[in-house]
């Protein structure tokens, strides 16, 4: 497969993907919402025969109200903490009705994966259901008013971690929770990296079993950037190393998809109004996290 | 700007409870949404000049064709290139590529070797080139051309294009001028030559060789039997080298060396040969001596850095065993039995700059070196043969005054290349044929030729585009389409507006030179430099930017979050109905060709 997130822009070469469009225009996404990239993309990969489980998110808000939907596919709306089991369901459905090669696609934002929606994920995980689980990150919950997350970056702004009270913790690292399910397939990708979300989601398509993929999307209003910057932080938090981009398969081999370029750390953060007050110790600290975090990666691909 | 007008679905409106659906389920897309009104930039296609085409003096649009040969339209690529530049395979040769300095790829691995793809999109159309069609009808007006070099080629060329019956009167056997007897063959192989002089006369330009135009009354009767003269006699008489007895048998002028070795009789020089000088005449001169089977000294008065010749014949005539003396000049002429059989020389050393910039050599007291020779060959440059000016025309810095587009005093002589003042290269020979060409033609049309060539000029003072002649006077576009609905901005694209992201760092693909014992060995005017293989050729092909011009990558319609951009044949198009103006499509293009514009108050 190829995830080489240059391949687009390059040359003159026809460019190899789904064409279709599932998803229309007239959403109520905000202008250069990395969310809204990464639904499109994600089904053009995906197919049209595919049902898609949205709980409480910004994306229970994108596709439009009653009685619209923006989604040329089924889409079910279900509540904050119930993706993993309104998924199972679905997928128990429509096997019943031997549907089985229908996909179910459950899309939930980094609030109804790493902290609500968290026991319902581990358990489908566990039983290993055959299903797709998408967390798209923002890294806060966005659709409320920028509260903070689990999934939130150490020493960011929001709403309840103001300047002055900065984010403490660290981001939670959702992969590894969900790769020490030892599911078939757990890969983390971006909106700013389609050629590699495409590959990803398509490769996903044809595993059985549980599959997780964790997308990064940028946020224009909670990460506090001009709307047109939106994919390249995206892909400056690839390049810096901040978001590696790897798939593990059944929870041990590791395989690390793209190379950061070696972008430096504080250029991505300044970028962002939600960083822009963090102290040069708070980037060291950061920086020191990410050199750990590939240590171990890097371990983990040699050994598996 | 007109409103977009589409059909779009309408909202839905349940009157009472009856007309809902039993549970909430979706009945319509979002389409009825327009999110267009959430907009304040709006983001439009634009086209931009490429660097490397305002850095050619042609305006060459080198990004067109590499775009086509890269795509495999190799005939529509050679047209794109012919437009502007009427031979790719000789210039891809000759030429010093000022295009090569201009070219955005330089910061990011090196500058793409523009060069050796254009000699490889002339190699490419084989052994018969396709003669360019006339753009506009016979205008049955006749202009004769005196010189067959670079200007004069150019300017029967692009003034046949525009539908004159072009007539060429050369002195030498064969037409081509510096191109021919100037330029060695190993550089220039007379087979391409002949290629493009046969294409010259399939579009039936008629091309009279042998035939000089030699003195001012001959001159006048030109003027009078054609609507209008174009001269470019360039400049064929060596300048004196200045040491004593340098008008002694035993010593000759380099151009004098090429001019006979191409015309097939080299001069009997001799084993043993000093050459003076240090511009490319001197280094093609040394070069040539080399491959007659001669030792060869090059002597130059200043140093490596100074010299004016192309680093790479530098390095390729030391390659060839010429040895150079830097900081030398001559002094006088060693003469035994009325012949030249050495020469004195004098160390030098660099002092202050001259009105060129360079240091000044001055000579060192004492330091009298004397070296043996058979020939000296002097190549410091070449003046202009003015005996053909008219007396009733001024002359100015020893050439005829000229003025817009080459018109001198007379209103219908006109001329250009080295024999007027300016750069002394084959390709502002080449642009100044296209500029009295296109001043001829606004005589012809009794327009005003230098509003004419300023309005088809790059920014109004750049190179001059026939393209944007023709789209004037005839309404004719020859513009190689990008996407459609694009706005075409008379601007520069400079590297900062190049999205690095999407390139990486490479290095260019280089051309092998033919190893030296081939080079000196049976066959010793064999051509030097080796064509790029085709895999070298296609990496070298993607290696460029396409700077301010869209290449339908499909990056802006990939990322575009509200769908708002459709793909179409020979492009996109923005749906303004939906376009929440977010500017990521205007980011993320590699290559600059879409800009974000304030929304317009009016429509």
């Amino acid at each position: 497969m190829n995830t080489d997130p240059l391949v687009c822009g390059q040359g003159t070469e026809p460019q190899q993907y789904e064409q279709r469009e599932l998803m229309t225009s007239g959403h109520l996404a905000c202008p250069g919402c990395g969310a809204a990239m990464a639904m499109r993309l994600a089904l053009k990969a995906m197919g049209p025969d595919t049902v898609v489980v949205i709980p409480a998110s910004c994306w229970a808000i994108i596709p439009g109200p009653f009685p619209y939907s923006n989604l040329k596919t089924p889409l079910m709306h279900t509540a904050f903490e119930t993706t993993g089991a309104a998924i199972s369901g679905v997928r128990a459905a429509l096997d019943l009705q031997g549907k089985e090669s229908t996909q179910v696609m459950g899309w939930a934002g980094d609030g109804g994966t790493f902290d609500i929606g968290l026991q319902s994920l581990s358990a489908a995980a566990e039983r290993n259901e055959n299903v797709l689980y998408v967390c798209y990150d923002n890294e806060a919950y966005m659709n409320t008013g920028i509260q903070r997350s689990g999934a939130t970056p150490q020493y960011a702004w929001t709403t309840t971690t103001p300047t002055d009270h900065p984010k403490d913790e660290a981001k939670k690292n959702i992969d590894r929770i969900m790769a020490a399910h030892c599911i078939p397939y757990v890969a983390t990708t971006t909106s700013g990296h389609p050629h590699d979300l495409m590959a990803k989601f398509a490769k996903a398509r044809d595993i059985r079993g549980f599959r997780f993929i964790h997308v990064l999307c940028s946020c224009t209003a909670g990460w506090k950037i001009d709307s047109a910057l939106s994919v390249e932080v995206m892909r400056l938090a690839v390049d810096c190393g901040l978001f590696p981009l790897y798939e593990v398969e059944d929870g041990i081999h590791y395989t690390i998809n793209v190379q950061p370029k070696g972008a430096s750390l504080k250029d991505y953060l300044m970028r962002q109004g939600r960083f822009r007050h963090m102290s040069d110790e708070h980037v060291a600290s950061l920086q020191r996290q990410i050199e750990r975090e590939w240590t171990w990666l890097e371990k983990q691909t040699r050994d598996s | 700007m007109k409103k977009e007008i589409k059909k779009l679905p309408e909202p839905i409106v349940f009157k009472s409870e009856r007309d809902m659906p039993h549970c909430p389920v979706s009945m319509a897309s979002m389409e009825w949404n327009e999110t267009g009104s959430w907009r304040y930039m709006r983001p439009r296609y634009v086209e931009r000049s490429p660097a490397c085409q305002n850095s050619c003096p042609t305006g060459n649009d080198i990004e067109a064709w590499i775009r086509l040969l890269a795509l495999g339209r190799l005939n529509e690529a050679w047209e794109a290139a012919t437009l502007e530049n009427p031979f790719p395979a000789i210039m891809g040769r000759v030429c010093f590529h000022p295009c090569m300095t201009g070219c955005n790829r330089r910061e990011l691995g090196g500058t793409v070797n523009i060069g050796a793809l254009e000699r490889a999109l002339g190699d490419a159309m084989g052994a018969k080139l396709p003669p360019a069609a006339p753009f506009l009808k016979p205008s049955g007006k006749k202009i004769a051309v005196v010189g067959s070099g670079p200007a004069g080629l150019a300017c029967a060329y692009h003034a046949a294009r525009m539908g004159h019956r072009v007539t060429v009167f050369e002195r030498a056997q064969k037409a081509g001028g510096m191109l021919r007897y100037g330029i060695p063959a190993y550089r220039l192989p007379h087979d391409v030559l002949d290629r493009e002089m046969e294409r010259l006369a399939a579009m039936g330009i008629e091309l009279h060789t042998g035939k000089p135009v030699a003195n001012a009354s001959h001159m006048q009767t030109l003027r009078q039997d054609y609507t209008a003269v174009f001269l470019a006699t360039g400049a064929h008489r060596a300048k004196t080298a200045g040491f004593e007895s340098e008008k002694s048998p035993g010593v000759m002028a380099g151009l004098e060396l090429l001019r006979q070795t191409a015309a097939g009789k080299p001069p009997q020089i001799g084993k043993s040969v000093l050459v003076i000088g240090g511009d490319d005449t001197a280094v093609d001169t040394a070069r040539t001596a080399r491959r007659l089977g001669c030792e060869v000294t090059l002597i130059y008065r200043r140093t490596r850095a100074e010299m004016p010749a192309f680093e790479s014949e530098v390095r390729a005539a030391e390659q060839e065993g010429i040895k150079i003396e830097y900081l030398m000049a001559p002094s006088r002429a060693v003469i035994k039995g009325g012949r030249a059989i050495g020469l004195e020389c004098v160390r030098t050393k660099l002092g202050a700059p001259d009105e060129s910039g360079r240091r000044r050599p001055e000579p060192v007291k004492d330091s009298e070196v004397a070296f043996e020779s058979d020939t000296i060959l002097t190549a410091v440059g070449e003046e202009i043969d003015t005996s053909i000016i008219p007396s009733s025309l001024a002359i100015e810095r020893g050439a005829i005054k000229t003025g817009v587009g080459g018109r001198t005093e007379w209103h219908n002589v006109f001329a250009g290349g080295d024999f007027t003042i300016g750069p002394r290269t084959v390709v502002d020979a080449l642009a100044a044929g296209k500029r009295s060409a296109i001043a001829i033609d606004c005589m012809i049309r009794e327009e005003d030729a230098a509003a004419a060539l300023e309005s088809a000029s790059i920014c109004g003072n750049g190179p001059v585009l026939m393209s944007r002649y023709i789209e004037k006077v005839a309404g004719i576009e020859r513009r190689v389409a990008t996407t459609s609905n694009t706005c075409i901005q008379d601007r520069v694209t400079v590297f900062g507006e190049i999205n690095t992201a999407y390139f990486t760092s490479s290095e260019p693909e280089c051309a092998q030179l033919r190893e030296v014992s081939e080079r000196l060995g049976k066959d010793s005017f064999i051509e030097v430099t080796l064509p790029l293989s085709d895999a070298a050729r296609d990496r070298e092909l993607r290696r460029c930017f396409h700077c301010g011009r869209c290449t339908e990558c499909d990056n802006c319609y990939i990322y575009c979050p509200d769908i708002a951009i459709a793909k179409k044949v020979g492009g996109f198009e923005f749906d303004m109905n939906f376009c929440k103006g977010c500017g990521v499509c205007s980011k993320e293009c590699p290559r600059s060709a879409i800009e974000m514009i304030p929304e317009p108050t009016e429509f």
